[in-house]
């Protein structure tokens, strides 16, 4: 192996070296700072109390568009999906029945909104 | 013919010592690489594919998401009037003054147009406020013990440990 060769060597291993450092620097030491956390990612029990704030918020306010709007912003999961879940943590959570009730309603207008549209 | 070489006496040969430099040449390009490869990996693990977080706390929400947050139980409070309900779930942003983050976010949407919205927010700053300043007759009466702490909940619907219900 030439002087040269032995050099492009090291070289590319002191890259390799360097850029497994910076990982663990930016995976595991500093992670990314929070800015790229999503609603999407809360824990289920937030993601349920945020759904119920959103069928309150339908059940005075009767617009559909503007609850579905909502529901984009904590969940990635179809509407339906995402209550379907949220009314089961809250049973499993032992919610007030008035509170599940609101998310009920929410969820069986959508499902009606979605029968008509097809 | 005489050469230079031939000028010189054999007992005196100049003496030239190996150079140390091009050895601290070397280990710059090692320097060099390592810095590069950090860099590289600083911007791949922040900005190409940075960590994901799951089951987060909503005080892990980036600024725009917590208004947003904020915003909904401002909301929530004006239909409802539960002021309790509306500051555990504000706790649950570790705003330092909620009242006055409160309040600033209502005139930032003001002067954005956001009437309604504004007025939500302003409503919940100054019930805050309000509740902030009307000593709770309980707490005066209570005996100074240390209470214990327990997890923080969304709602008071919740069990205190929702994971052993």
């Amino acid at each position: 192996m030439t002087r040269q060769t032995s050099r492009y060597l090291f070289f590319f291993l002191a890259i390799f070296l360097g850029i497994t450092a910076g990982l663990i620097f930016g995976w595991v030491i500093v992670p990314a700072p929070h800015a790229h956390t999503s609603p999407h990612s809360l824990r289920q029990d937030y993601k349920t109390d945020f759904a119920l704030m959103i069928a309150r918020l339908y059940h005075s306010e009767d617009n559909l568009i503007l609850a579905l709007s909502r529901l984009s912003f904590i969940s990635s999961a179809p509407p339906l999906v995402f209550l379907n879940d949220a009314i089961t943590y809250a049973q499993s959570a032992r919610y007030d029945l008035a509170d599940i009730d609101l998310m009920w309603s929410l969820a069986t207008d959508i499902q009606i909104a979605l029968d008509v549209v097809e | 013919m005489k050469t230079p070489l031939s000028n010189r006496n054999e007992d005196t040969r100049e003496f030239n010592p190996p150079d140390s430099s091009p050895e601290k040449r070397t280990n710059w390009y090692l320097v060099t690489g390592l810095v590069l490869g950090f860099i590289i990996g600083v911007v791949f693990a922040w900005w190409i594919r940075p960590v994901v977080y799951y089951d987060i706390q909503p005080n892990m929400l980036n600024e725009r998401n917590k208004d947003i947050y904020r915003t909904t139980i401002a909301l929530v409070y004006a239909e409802t009037g539960d002021l309790n309900r509306a500051s555990q779930r504000l706790a649950l942003l570790d705003d330092q003054n909620p009242g006055m983050v409160l309040g600033n976010q209502a005139q930032r949407y003001l002067a954005e147009g956001q009437e309604v919205k504004a007025q939500a927010l302003a409503l919940l700053a100054a019930a805050l406020q309000q509740n902030d300043m009307v000593p709770d007759e309980t707490e005066i009466l209570a005996s100074p013990e240390p209470t214990a702490t327990i997890e923080r909940v969304p709602t008071q619907t919740l069990p205190i440990h929702p994971e052993n219900p």
